[in-house]
């Protein structure tokens, strides 16, 4: 494979539509939000698991379990944070 | 006609699909099929997508269960033979591929899992002299979640993994014509967390025909 030749990813070709992009990335947000509820950070980048090596266990994907662990470190704060009433706060 | 209009019934109220092998199933189902000779992934979670895993390889179904789906069947000239077939982890819900090294009298020596989807693979000398090895890049869902595996097949006993990286081998050199024996990746730099650090860098891994290892370093 020629040096940066990148792959489609998720079977999708990217034509360089970012609306399309982005449709496509909230399309997938949704589907895991239904299967995982809001725990599927890691899951958006890839697998999870781990598998077993000659010398150990490694992560399938440590991009996403590098995601997940992002996540689990800041889930309080942002969930904080989107729930906090006075974000939209006014008088009455 | 009264059991046609069952049967279809339930089909439809289980999502059987043509070809189905296996299926893994939360709030949505994936599907592992085979449809007119590729391995399949139909995942029914929106937006619905069908994905080609790659060419179904029917010689090799009796060297794996039949819930997997062989995808590549190579061999090399000493006798190894390495089978990777996709199949669909039901703890996680993913499908990821599996390969098998069968050593040159057919004993299974060692299973291993990779990534999604496999990319690119090679058997055989890759590295000159006698020595033979595998390699395997897999690669799931974005561009940068990509893994090569490079493999020693010995005379004897278990394969020996030299290199796991985040990246695809662009091509291997045997040490003729004053050039180093080895492979160079072009290694993804991302760290799944910062934009910033998304990237690719060439890495070249020199063999050591007498340590039988794989170093990095300057081409």
């Amino acid at each position: 494979m020629p040096f940066g030749e990148l792959t489609n990813g998720a079977g999708q070709v990217f034509n360089g539509n970012p609306d399309a992009n982005i449709t496509f990335g909230i399309q997938i947000l949704e589907g895991l939000y239904s299967s995982y509820g809001n725990n599927a950070a890691g899951r958006y980048v890839g697998s999870l698991g781990n598998v077993r090596t000659p010398t150990g266990f490694r992560p399938v994907n440590p991009n996403a379990q590098n995601r997940e662990a992002a996540w689990t470190k800041w889930k309080n704060r942002l969930t904080a944070l989107f729930s906090d009433k006075d974000c939209f706060y006014h008088k009455p | 006609m009264m059991e046609l209009i069952l049967l279809l019934q339930l089909s439809a109220a289980t999502g059987r699909v043509s070809g189905q092998i296996d299926s893994a199933c939360r709030a949505y189902c994936q599907i592992l099929a085979i449809q007119d000779g590729k391995a399949m992934l139909i995942d029914q979670t929106p937006p619905f997508r069908d994905l080609d895993l790659g060419s179904y390889i029917a010689a090799a179904q009796p060297l794996v269960p039949r819930t997997e789906a062989p995808v590549r069947d190579l061999r090399s000239s000493r006798g190894w033979r390495v089978v990777a077939s996709v199949f669909l982890d039901h703890k996680q819900s993913e499908v990821l591929t599996r390969i098998r090294f069968f050593d040159p009298g057919g004993v299974l020596q060692w299973k291993e899992v990779v990534m999604e989807s496999v990319e690119e693979s090679a058997i055989g000398t890759l590295f000159g002299g006698s020595d033979e090895v595998f390699a395997m890049t897999s690669n799931e869902e974005h561009a940068y979640n990509v893994l090569t595996e490079i493999w020693l097949l010995p005379a004897s006993g278990r394969p020996t993994l030299l290199l796991t990286a985040p990246g695809t081998y662009q091509g291997f050199s045997d040490g003729r014509a004053g050039s180093a024996a080895g492979v160079m990746l072009a290694r993804q730099t991302y760290d799944g967390v910062h934009a910033d650090t998304k990237g690719i860098v060439e890495q070249f891994y020199a063999w050591n025909r007498t340590m039988k290892t794989l170093e990095p370093r300057a081409k």
